[in-house]
Order: structure tokens, then sequence, then C-alpha cells
């Protein structure tokens, strides 16, 4: 048993040598991905163990799912969050416009819509008024009407918004639904609701011009696209985002070049680029698996995963650590990474109170081990020199 | 870089020995060689830290695959940095976990530093090398050094502070001597190739030897023609890299039990190597060697030749299949260059003869 798993790795890797060098870099990829899929099938009903289904070894970091019975399969990466150490921030991000360009292009665009029918809005209304003095008895009388309906309308949505907030209040909060809808129920109930039953109650003559529809709807509207679009955007905008370099397209070179007079080393012999860049990613995983190593790769993205799940609720937090623990960690499990014997004890303590930074030395430790042994003997490899004469053409 | 790195086209580089470091696929590789006898595979087997892959390195120098161009002297140069701040940061850990003060003020604020945010690029400055060099002359840190079989440090950290101005300087590069020194865990499976000679090549496996490596073994298991098994003749008073717990002599002699015993070595020679030798001698002239073995004379503990005796007696014992007279024992020191590499060529002598044998 103990040594089945080593036979699949070396099983799938055979079938790889079939399809290795003339074929184009992206077919090679798609077909090597179904392949391992198939496979891995296959291995785990062979071995009875669900664990093989949910470490898919060649596509996306996303499918590097944890439990599937929690839900937490196919996270989007751009929750990617926390302690931005040297190498979480490179995971992320396989976009070509960046994140922050498409919040402001957003942000912009929604305001200026907003803006738009709000002053349209206004401008009818106040016209109306000028123009046609006569109807403007008329048209306030309707407007009280519609004022009042629309702020039962409110009141009536505040209640199922209130009770919906209960029953969610246990889940698992890691699209930020649960934050969203608090905001919205308390926008609505003090800056629209409360205000428009306060302007409507005070005698008319207070005020020169009785409020209309149009001006709630207007706040209405903008106050729920903020809330329910930008805000969330935004919130992870500046827990990713170093905003002091204000870079609207993705910096194509993440690499900090060391600073003394040493040669500059080309981003394509970089480790990090080997992590970050998804083909050359798959590349470095081919060799990996030949040199009985890839488990420690597997290990970096789940952990690089987990930190991306952002959950806040203890009970999940700890089933998904336990399950990475059960995987990576544990002695004798599937994937066991080389850590030290006191490092895995401290894991296996803190696992009774888990957090976002649990497995961040072994992560470390791990990382260290690729790039000083596998990577440097990667680099004088035939894959590597393959993969760097497709893809910079040298 | 000159006189002090290896060139592979060195004064050995005439006999066109080019090794070629070959990642092949165990299985693929397997078939191939079955029909080709051409190749001899040799595994390098034994519990982590041994010294698999320093004896493996060392023989890639000496068949003349060296450093060979820049942005591997760049690598090495990290490397090494890398391994000096393991040291320290474990060190520094020890004297915590210890509860050893650290004597200096301004050496607490060194050890602040490096546990938290120094990293390789930092150890450029020069500045750093005197830092480090007077944190590792701190009695807290050389208290915590003595105690070191109770944490977990590698055999190269007295040599990596003592070349500190040297690996520190911006001019810094690293030397045979260094990267052999170094220590990095091998992690899964790596091989090369060279010729012996007789149009014979010979494939040298090196594997990680720690509990979680050795189950991917067993892919070589049958395509084997000769073991080489190291175990450390200074691991007599250190418990396990992997399990804390678990003295690492007793690991050493069950793998061995099992590798030797297996029934698919039943007819490969098999080498057994006493690495370390240097630095046993030193570690026997300080600590008690009997204090570990209860069937050791007291009185003969500060003797090498009769310490390494009684091992060889240990580990023998283990042998219950394997026929003995293809079993060869030797003692090594592999970070030595000439040492490792004569024994190396006995090795490969006893193992061609044994070839021939058949």
């Amino acid at each position: 048993m103990q040594y089945k798993l080593a036979e699949a790795q070396s099983q799938i890797m055979k079938e790889n040598e079939e399809v290795s060098s003339p074929i184009a870099l992206q077919s090679f990829n798609s077909s090597y991905i179904r392949r391992n899929n198939r496979r891995e099938k296959r291995l785990a009903a062979e071995l009875g163990e669900s664990l093989l289904d949910s470490s898919d070894v060649s596509s996306d970091v996303t499918s590097f799912a944890l439990d599937s019975n929690i839900g937490l399969k196919k996270m989007p990466l751009y929750t990617t969050v926390a302690n931005s150490d040297k190498y979480s921030k490179l995971f992320k991000n396989q976009f070509y416009f960046s994140e922050r360009f498409l919040v402001i292009l957003l942000s912009v665009v929604l305001l200026t819509w907003a803006t738009l029918i709000f002053i349209i809005h206004m401008v009818l209304l106040f016209s109306a008024d000028i123009i046609n003095p006569t109807c403007q008895k008329r048209c306030n009388e309707q407007e009280g009407i519609a004022v009042r309906v629309y702020v039962c309308i409110t009141i009536i949505l505040i209640i199922p918004f209130g009770y919906l907030l209960m029953k969610m209040r246990k889940i698992n909060d890691a699209f930020s639904i649960r934050k969203e809808m608090t905001i919205m129920l308390f926008f609505s109930i003090f800056v629209v609701a409360i205000p428009m039953i306060v302007l409507i109650a005070v005698p008319n003559q207070f005020w020169p011009q009785q409020p209309t529809i149009g001006y709630f709807l207007g706040i209405e509207l903008l106050g729920s696209f903020f809330i329910s679009i930008i805000l969330p955007l935004s919130s992870t905008w500046t827990r990713n985002m170093d905003m002091s370099k204000f870079n609207i397209f993705r910096k194509r070179n993440p690499i900090p070049t060391t600073k003394t007079e040493q040669p500059i080393i080309p981003l394509y012999e970089t480790f990090e680029f080997f992590l970050t860049d998804v083909n050359a990613r798959e590349v470095f995983k081919q060799f990996l698996v030949r040199e009985f190593h890839v488990e420690s790769l597997m290990f970096c993205m789940e952990v690089e995963h987990y930190k991306g799940l952002d959950i806040d609720d203890d009970h999940s937090l700890k089933e998904v650590s336990k399950n990475l623990f059960d995987t990576y960690i544990q002695i004798g499990s599937a994937f066991e990474v080389n850590i030290p014997g006191a490092l895995r004890d401290e894991i296996s303590k803190n696992l009774a109170k888990p957090n976002m930074r649990t497995f961040d030395k072994a992560k470390e430790e791990v990382i260290r081990n690729m790039q000083k042994g596998s990577f440097v003997r990667f680099k004088k490899s035939s894959l590597y020199e393959n993969f760097i004469n497709k893809r910079f053409g040298k | 870089m000159g006189n002090i790195v290896v060139s592979p086209h060195d004064k050995e580089g005439q006999h066109h020995m080019m090794a070629t470091p070959t990642s092949n696929n165990p299985n693929g590789g397997s078939a191939a060689t079955a029909k080709n006898k051409s190749e001899i595979t040799v595994l390098l087997l034994g519990a982590g830290e041994s010294g698999k892959s320093t004896l493996f390195k060392q023989v890639q120098f000496f068949h003349g695959v060296g450093i060979t161009h820049d942005q591997e002297r760049i690598e090495l140069i990290e490397i090494v940095r890398l391994n000096v701040l393991e040291n320290a940061k474990n060190l520094v850990a020890a004297t915590q976990h210890l509860n050893i003060p650290i004597e200096q003020p301004e050496n607490r604020e060194t050890a602040k530093l490096i546990i938290n945010s120094l990293n390789t690029n930092d150890l450029e400055d020069p500045s750093w090398s005197k830092r480090l060099y007077s944190l590792w002359k701190d009695a807290g840190i050389q208290k915590a050094y003595e105690n070191r079989e109770k944490f977990q440090l590698y055999d190269s950290t007295e040599y990596l502070f003592e070349n500190l101005d040297r690996i520190c300087s911006d001019k810094y590069v690293p030397t045979v001597v260094d990267v052999i020194r170094t220590r990095t865990k091998t992690i899964g499976i790596t091989d090369m190739k060279f010729d012996v000679g007789d149009g014979k090549q010979l494939r040298l496996v090196d594997v990680g030897g720690q509990r979680n490596e050795r189950r991917k073994w067993i892919h070589f298991f049958n395509t084997v023609d000769a073991v080489v098994f190291l175990t450390s003749l200074s691991e007599f008073d250190l418990n396990l890299y992997e399990d804390n717990g678990y003295w690492r002599v007793k690991e050493s002699l069950r793998v061995f039990n099992e590798v030797v015993n297996n029934a698919l070595f039943y007819k490969v020679p098999f080498v057994l190597l006493f690495n370390k030798r240097d630095l046993f001698e030193k570690k026997i002239a300080t600590k008690s060697f009997s204090k570990y073995f209860s069937g050791f004379n007291e009185a003969e503990e500060k003797n090498p030749v009769a310490c390494i005796e009684y091992m060889t007696k240990l580990f023998l014992n283990e042998i219950t299949e394997h026929p003995l007279d293809t079993v060869s024992v030797k003692t090594l020191s592999a970070i030595d260059h000439d040492n490792s590499k004569q024994v190396f060529e006995e090795v490969k002598q006893f193992i061609m003869t044994q070839q021939h044998r058949e």
C-alpha cells in the first residue's frame, strides 16, 4: 500500500512520456491534462482513496480543490489574500488585465451612469415644475403617493432582508455576501427609509420643494451599486494590491532583481517564473514527476489555495486544514512532503486552532528545497530547454 | 571564477568523461537497461543525512561536471548563503528552545533580525559577516552549538561560519569545497551517467533518505546492478530529522536490514560505507561512545578503530539473506575530495569485478 502511490506516480509519468516534444505546447498541455484526469480517476478508484480524485496534478490552481463535501471547489483566484510574503503573490493573477484596472473601469462606468440618471431625473422634474406650473399641484400629489408606496415597499423589503441575514449568520462567508447584505440593510434603513419618513412627516413649508421619488431612487441606485459591486471588489483590491505602485497593467516581471552589479537574470531563468506562469509551471511539474518530487509543488499550490479561501468560519477552517494535513503532512500520508519532524509536530498542534498561516513555514521549507535541488537540475534538462525554445524562441 | 571552480574541461577533461546529469524515467529506463548490458546502475542508499548526495556531488566533480556557467554560479551563491541563514536560524531557535540566553545585546539584535527579516540578498553586505561572526562567537550560541545533539543542525555549520568573510563579500565565488559542504536535502530521485571504460556506462542514482522519501526507492530496485549503502558514523548521539524522538543509528540499522535482506538484491554486490569518519574521530574525543552502545567496552571508547569495528559488527549482524562474500565494508570521509575519490574508485573496482564474476 505504501508504495502504491509511487507506482501510480510513475505510471502517470510513463503516459506523459508518450506525448512529449513535437506538439505545440498548448495542445500538449490540454492533452496532458485530459490524460492525467482520466488516469487519476482510475487510480483513485484502484486505491480507494478519494484524495487522489481531488488532487488534479495538471490543471490550474483552482482545481487543486480541497474537500468537495464542504463545497469549496473552484474558488475564484482573486481572493488570494493575506500575508503577502515573497511567494504568495505569485500564484494569483493570471489575467492580462489587472484587477485594479477592472475595478477602476467598473467604478467609473457605474458612477457615471448613476449620476447621469440622477441628474436627468432631477432636471426633468424641476423643468416640469418650471415649464408647467399649473401641473405642479397634481404632480406633487402623485409624487406624494408614490413616495408613500415606496416607503412601504422598502420597509416590507427590510424585514425579509433581516430574516435572511439571521439565517445566514452561520454560513461561511467566502464571497462576502453576508457582509454585503448587512451593509445593504443598514443603508436602506438609515440612508433611504428613515430620511424619507422624516422628510414626508415634516410639514411642507419647511422644505422649499417636496422631495421627489427620483431623489430617493437616485440615492438607492448609487448606494446599491456601490455596495454590491465596488465594495467587494475594492476590499479584495486593498487586501491584495500594493497601492503605492499604481500600475494599470499587470507587471510582467514580478522578480525584484538583486541590487548589486550581478548580471540581471532573465525572467525565464528565475524560479519564481516557474511557479507563477501556468505553462511554465506545467513543464516544471512534469520534471518534478520524473524526479518523484511532485508532491512539493502540489503542496505549495494547495497552501496558496488554502490561504485564498479566506474562511472566517472556524468549523470549515478546521476541516480544510485537517484535510490538508492528512494529505501532505501526516506520517505515511499519500503525498507526504519532506519537512522536519519538529515542524510537523508544531503544525499538528496548531491544527486545533488553525489560521491562514498554519502551513506557511512548511510551504517555505518545501519551496526552498525545490529551489535548491530540483530546480537547479531542471534547468539543465531538455524539458527546460524545449520549453524556453518554444516560449521565447531562444 | 578561475582556479577554484572546476570546469568540465579541466585536467580530467581530456578523458572526455562527460557525465551528463539525467533525470530519466526509471521505468522507461529499466526496459532499456535490461537490454543494454553496458550500463551499470548503482544505487546510493541510506537514511537521511548519511552523505549520499555529498558523495554524489564529489563523483560529479571528479568526473568533470563542475560549475559551468554564470547563472549556475549565482544560484550556488544563493544556496550557500541560504545554508548560512538556515544554520543561523537553527542556532538562534535552539537558544530559545534550550533557554540559553544570547549574551551580548547587539547579538540579540542580530538574532532577532535573523529570525524575522533577513534574506540572502542582505548577506552581500560585508558588515553582515562581522555581525554574524560575532553572533556565532557569542557564548550563548556556542553553548547551544555544544549541545547540538538536542536539536537539528547541519554538519557544515562551523565551516560556514568560519568562512563568513568570504561568503558575505560581494565578490564571492563558491568554491568546490563550499558546494560540497552545503547541505541540500535531496527530495525525490536523481541520477547521472558517466563512462567507466570498456564501453560501459555507470549510472549513479542518488535518492532522498528521509522516511517519506524511502517509499520512492522501490522504483529502482529491480533494475539495480550494485548498491552502495551509506551510514554516518557520527550520528550515534543524534535523533532523526523527521522524527525527533528516534535514534538515528537505530533507523540506519533498520533501513540497512530492509535493504540488504531484500530478495531483489540477493545477487547484487553490496557496499557498506561508513561515512563522516573525520567528524566521528573529532566527536568521540569529546563525547562518550559507550554511553550509546551498552555492549561496547568502555575502555576502548576513545579508539576510533575499535569503535568502527564495533559498528561494522552491528551492521553485519543485520545481514540474514545476502551472501556475505558480495558485501564490502569501507570507511569514508565524503567531504574530503581525495579520500572520496579513492574510496569511490575502490567501490567501482569491487562492483566491476563482481560483475565480471557473474
